[in-house]
């Protein structure tokens, strides 16, 4: 779970990273986002990178999806 | 009311936040958050380029970035005088962000910085003539009412 909540500006470069740690995972990993707002949620959307990472409000709700 | 400030700034990714802050500020009377947020992250994507690509990362080198406020628009234009972009790169109409989510393989980690520029800005021209490039970007104001 990568918590974003006090992140208020992401760009290419730091969605590109995150999608690199997503890939160092392997095919068995998984990333959830908790935490986003305003342009950084915004950027996950643009970018439909939203489809590859689900967004979560809190930690707790990430963790929960990925425990599910 | 119209108004132009110039801004430089040294090649190096250290500084290209802080000179995004300054231009959002300056634009701040101008533009709602949605869309300073939209200027702030072309500028970022657009100088990252210049110094990733144009300038092969190295520092020291010169990157200017113009700010122009009208009534109905805000211009930011990006001078440098590096490598310029290739046409074909610029004109590229591939979406980067069309990928397929099941296929991992597929999900960019990069290239994405002058799609992200077309998506938030409302006009992208480059202009490259006797060694300097120009990047202009136009955020359109809606008139109020």
């Amino acid at each position: 779970v990568l918590d974003l909540s006090g992140v208020e500006f992401v760009d290419s470069s730091g969605l590109g990273a995150i999608v690199s740690c997503l890939k160092r995972l392997g095919p068995r990993g998984s990333l959830a986002i908790a935490g986003a707002q305003g342009s950084v949620q915004r950027l996950f959307t643009l970018t439909r990178m939203d489809r590859v990472f689900p967004l979560h409000e809190t930690v707790d709700a990430a963790v929960d999806s990925l425990s599910g | 009311m119209s108004a132009a400030i110039q801004l430089a700034v040294d090649s190096d990714l250290s500084h290209v936040a802080l000179v995004a802050r300054a231009v959002r500020a300056i634009c701040a009377d101008f533009l709602d958050a949605e869309a300073a947020d939209a200027v702030e992250l072309s500028l970022v994507e657009a100088i990252n380029n210049v110094i990733k690509h144009g300038y092969e990362g190295k520092p020291g080198k010169d990157v200017g970035v113009l700010v122009s406020l009208q009534k109905d628009r805000v211009t930011i234009e990006v001078v440098d005088r590096a490598l310029p972009i290739e046409a074909a790169v610029f004109e590229r109409s591939s979406d980067p962000f069309a990928f397929d989510e099941t296929n991992l393989d597929d999900v960019p980690e990069g290239g994405m910085g002058l799609a992200l520029i077309r998506m938030s800005m409302d006009e992208v021209e480059y202009m490259s003539r006797d060694g300097e490039n120009r990047l202009r970007m136009t955020k359109l104001i809606p008139p109020r009412g």
